[in-house]
């Protein structure tokens, strides 16, 4: 019984966990552009993302290390440099774009622009963490982020097309602008697989005090919790294609995606997607700051936990205060919102195999994980997709920078 | 005896101390050459300035030289005796109070004159 | 993002953009008539889409000289300075909430659109 509502809160932190800055800006450009043929990115990436988190968890849970402690073990704090600049890199641009994602959203309701509300909102987020304990962030955060529910909601109150969504879900070849497609998918591909959710969450397994028993579990979350998630992706991008597509519009701003659910909701529409896309960065901005800490923390070996009050970790509690501020800083500086989370996307992508490749090799490695080792699917999975990640962003990114 | 892998279970790996709080990482080992005798481990190494020598000397010499200037404790890095080690698995634990280390001066350091001074730190 | 493209490459894209912008505009005007956005919003997203079409316009003007297809290519730019100023006035009739105003401006949008879309499409079989 214990067991089924800790799957059923795992299953919600995913699903209001899934949506960030990313999932959305990649979502609803795909949808304008491109109608619903990249839906099958989507799922792509959830895929992979799928086995990823799994891993993370099963890391943890079996080895009592978080994934930075286990790649610094492993490897060697020399070669470990790499990966962990590259993802402090990462993770901060991502903090960065979740904290224009709110601020963007609440220029769309009070109409003050996004730059007045970074400082504001780099407060609160500092002060949630302050204050607050691990259990509280995970259920708050996705708790409120289940209002991401009305994009599914505005697919069904829409009527799409079923045969041409079902299409979209096939691989297929773009009919026009080439250059800018495959720049979307790797886009799309570097939101979804964002090394900081699972770093993350082999943090917040250790948190939660996980062992062998709870791989179950870890399973369940994973696999359905990510799933649903995606439905709200999948859901965002054929909104995106029924409202944006017909009418021409292609989003190189966030305003321009603002009116997406007028259409079947009017006022409450624009009121639902500010909220949606505010409280699904900003819980997102929990995380990837969070997150930062974690990692130099566990890098470093300096004692850790969000659960503890900061006396207790000044430095790590030091680590997410400066993160926060510095991120918010490049918002407040006026950084472009949409263009630095797409940027931030794309370079994900780049930088994925940095990430991945040490990862994997771990989850094969006897001493951590014993009998629980990867087995042939999740390696080839994540190979495959990685690889693929990899090679359409160094292809595309040139060709969509210089011009078809 | 047990075997012990000094690279993979050591070196890089999380210290703690007797009440199993977290100390750093084993960032170098440290032995001692001995004559007509073979090399022996003789200490445990944990600080910026063991990291920054692994990644160039020259980065170590800088390192030192912060360490003067700033450091807490003068740029030189903490070495635990071998003979403090009491056990090696997950973590490496060693038979020390992490407070009564060099290793905790940052973290009290801060947690005195700055957070410690934020309302709401506990 | 498209520092290098081909003359050609540019044109589409200028036409892409236009369009873009344009129902951009329009769709914000209908969904303030009917109520279903906040007025600065709307007047936000009405200066955005003039700005941006006015930069638009100067980017065709600086690239006319090299053009592709230079007739198709004075009509963009053209269109797109005429349709900044009927969304410039459109901007004007939010911020005063003059209804009856941005409605005949939407019908002059719609005008443009039309005209845009016939552009568009002789740009499909010239480009």
């Amino acid at each position: 019984m214990k067991k089924a509502l800790e799957i059923t809160l795992g299953i919600l932190t995913s699903i209001g966990g899934f949506l960030d800055v990313g999932a959305i800006a990649t979502a609803v450009q795909a949808g304008a552009s491109f109608k619903f043929q990249l839906l099958w990115v989507v799922l792509l990436g959830t895929i992979c993302v799928i086995f990823l988190v799994e891993m993370s968890g099963r890391l943890a849970a079996v080895s009592r290390h978080t994934l930075v402690d286990a790649l610094r073990e492993r490897f060697g704090f020399n070669f470990y440099l790499i990966p962990f600049l590259a993802e402090l890199v990462v993770d901060g641009l991502a903090l960065a774009a979740e904290i224009g994602g709110v601020c963007l959203a609440l220029q769309l309701v009070t109409g003050i622009s996004f730059r007045w509300w970074a400082l504001p909102v780099a407060f609160v987020l500092w002060l949630l963490l302050w204050k607050g304990t691990f259990s509280i962030i995970e259920k708050g955060t996705s708790l409120f982020g289940l209002i991401t529910l009305s994009f599914v909601v505005a697919v069904f109150v829409l009527h799409p097309p079923w045969n041409d969504v079902a299409a979209g879900l096939v691989p297929s070849l773009p009919a026009h602008d080439a250059a800018q497609y495959w720049f979307i998918a790797v886009a799309i591909l570097g939101a979804l697989i964002s090394p900081y959710l699972f770093y993350f969450y082999s943090s917040g397994a250790i948190e939660d005090k996980w062992n062998k028993n709870d791989l179950g579990v870890n399973r369940g979350v994973a696999a359905v919790g990510m799933s649903f998630g995606s439905f709200i992706s999948l859901s965002l991008l054929i909104v995106s294609a029924l409202v944006l597509f017909p009418r021409g519009i292609q989003v190189d701003r966030y305003e321009q995606a603002a009116m997406i659910l007028t259409e079947p909701f009017g006022y409450w529409g624009f009121i639902l997607f500010a909220a949606s896309l505010g409280i699904a960065c900003f819980g997102a901005a929990l995380e990837a700051g969070l997150d930062q800490a974690y990692v130099v923390a566990q890098t470093l070996g300096w004692n850790w936990g969000e659960n503890q009050h900061p006396k207790e970790d000044a430095r790590f509690s030091m680590t997410y205060t400066v993160f926060i501020f510095v991120a918010a800083l490049l918002i407040f500086a006026g950084i472009d919102p949409l263009k630095l989370t797409i940027f931030t996307m794309a370079l994900t992508a780049v930088i994925l195999p940095l990430v991945i490749f040490p990862f994997l090799i771990l989850m094969n490695d006897e001493n951590y994980l014993g009998k629980h080792r990867n087995g042939i699917i999740s390696n080839s999975v994540v190979l495959i997709i990685t690889v693929l990640a990899f090679v359409m962003a160094i292809v595309a990114i040139p060709l969509q920078i210089f011009g078809g | 005896m047990d075997e012990i892998h000094l690279i993979r279970d050591v070196l890089d790996n999380q210290l703690v101390d007797g009440d199993r709080r977290p100390m750093g990482k084993v960032d170098g080992m440290v032995l001692v050459l001995r004559k007509d005798k073979p090399p022996r481990l003789a200490y445990l190494e944990t600080g910026m300035t063991t990291l920054a020598h692994r990644l160039s000397a020259r980065l170590g010499r800088l390192a030192e030289r912060l360490g003067r200037k700033w450091g807490v404790r003068h740029g030189k890095p903490f070495r635990i005796p071998w003979a403090k080690v009491r056990h090696v698995g997950i973590d490496v634990e060693v038979d020390l109070k992490a407070d009564d280390t060099p290793v905790m001066d940052w973290e009290k350091w801060l947690k005195k004159k700055i957070v410690g001074r934020i309302p709401g730190s506990g | 993002m498209s520092c290098t493209q081909s003359p050609a490459a540019q044109l589409k894209t200028g036409l892409q953009q236009v369009a873009s912008w344009t129902a951009t505009a329009r769709m914000a005007g209908e969904a303030w008539l009917k109520g279903s956005v906040p007025q600065a919003y709307a007047a936000q997203t009405l200066r955005a889409a003039q700005e941006t079409l006015q930069e638009e316009a100067k980017a065709l003007e600086e690239a006319l000289p090299n053009s592709a297809a230079a007739e198709l290519h004075a009509s963009l730019l053209k269109q797109a300075r005429s349709i900044a100023g009927v969304i410039g006035q459109m901007r004007a009739a939010v911020e005063k909430r003059d209804r009856q105003t941005l409605s005949h401006l939407l019908k002059q949008l719609e005008a443009e659109q039309q005209a845009l879309h016939a552009l568009s499409k002789r740009g499909g079989a010239e480009l």
